[in-house]
């Protein structure tokens, strides 16, 4: 079957657009800005309803508004005001964050991760593994183990990583 | 079955599947909070088609919060120690990009683009091994994305049948993605019922 007799079956097949998809595209990419800063304060509100088993009916009447609203909140759509994030902290018992602070650790930025701990990033993944499961006298050694493998750290070093590494890592990086 | 119009892209068109009632296509897992409400308001959902779907979901925080706690362990898989919330507005930062990638493409008339776009799913599900190797070995700024979206390449139309968080290697290890295989032969066979054929058999789609 030829293209053309393909596209004519397939137009018989479609109803017309329902909207402009471009504009709609770019309108979203025009608001993406405050559109991923309410997403993630609409995350930071799901983890603290789940973590505080709190049900969003009773946020609503914790904050003396909408269940409806609330369900706007959290899926990010609200163009929220100071006063509303306020309100969320209040009843949530949280401190919202308007912008992500800590970086992630996907592909792009193992490489920070490796120089924070001067471990590769297999290694880096081994290491937090290894030290979540091990006492601390095996914390000492796996630290030093892996720096000598690699070369790149003093047993001061080591131990430094050891101490602090771990608790940056999972700060700087928002790991768990 | 019916199809939407999403975008051209020079002679090139791509349209969405938008599944009715009758067709019995039913979403394996419905997520709901701890209401008892559906996240995704199911009379909304009826009137979408899936390239606008996926688009939707990946861009609810609600969603992808209570799509990465239900598989937090392929997530921690596939992004050791990531949260579910870093994951999630992850997700939603690369669907805003793709979508502008696609206007941008499509204002472009950038066919090769689009077409490159699109690789096909077959030969790295039958080898196991071409896809998922490759993803995993990419190194500097390339990423490893896993927001798919699922076509079927006819003629000079992508039909996008769905679109999927995939976190495992093989689309037959989850429910959601088995069902996204499911919606593409129910889509090939609706088509060929008609006598349209597919040119290129199954595709998903890889952000660039």
């Amino acid at each position: 079957m030829k293209n053309e007799d393909i596209r004519k079956k397939l137009n018989e097949l479609s109803d017309a657009p329902t909207s402009d998809w471009k504009e709609e595209t770019l309108e979203r990419e025009a608001k993406k800005g405050w559109m991923l800063k309410s997403s993630y304060i609409a995350l930071q509100v799901l983890d603290a309803l789940k973590e505080k088993k709190i049900s969003k009916t009773e946020l609503a009447e914790r904050m003396n508004v909408s269940r409806q609203w609330v369900n706007e909140i959290v899926k990010g759509r609200e163009n929220m005001t100071l006063q509303v994030i306020d309100k969320l902290e209040q009843a949530l018992e949280i401190e919202i964050e308007i912008n992500e602070r800590k970086k992630t650790v996907d592909q792009a930025n193992w490489h920070q991760a490796e120089v924070a701990t001067g471990i590769e990033q297999a290694n880096v993944q081994g290491y937090l593994t290894d030290v979540n499961s091990a006492g601390s006298a095996s914390r000492i050694i796996m630290v030093q183990t892996y720096a000598s493998l690699k070369g790149t750290m003093t047993y001061a070093q080591g131990s430094y990583v050891m101490q602090t590494g771990l608790k940056k890592l999972q700060e700087s990086y928002d790991i768990e | 079955m019916r199809l939407t119009p999403i975008f051209d892209c020079g002679r090139y068109n791509v349209r969405g599947v938008r599944f009715e009632p009758n067709d019995g296509i039913r979403d394996p897992v419905v997520f709901k909070d701890d209401d008892g409400y559906e996240i995704e308001d199911p009379a909304s959902l009826m009137h979408k088609d899936e390239y606008r779907k996926a688009f939707d979901r990946w861009a609810n925080p609600e969603y992808l919060h209570a799509f990465f706690l239900m598989f937090r362990a392929d997530l921690q898989r596939f992004a050791p120690y990531l949260k579910p919330r870093t994951a999630a507005l992850r997700t939603i930062k690369e669907s805003i990009e793709l979508a502008a990638n696609f206007a941008r493409i499509s204002n472009e008339g950038n066919m090769d683009a689009l077409k490159k776009t699109f690789k096909p799913l077959d030969n790295r599900e039958s080898t196991g091994t071409g896809y998922w190797a490759q993803a995993t070995k990419a190194k500097g700024s390339e990423r490893d994305t896993w927001i798919r979206l699922y076509a079927l390449h006819c003629g000079d139309d992508f039909i996008v049948t769905g679109g999927a968080i995939k976190l495992v290697h093989f689309m037959d290890e989850r429910p959601l993605l088995q069902h996204e295989l499911f919606k593409l032969k129910f889509v090939r066979d609706v088509l060929a019922k008609k006598n349209i054929t597919t040119t290129t058999g199954i595709l998903q789609l890889l952000t660039t």
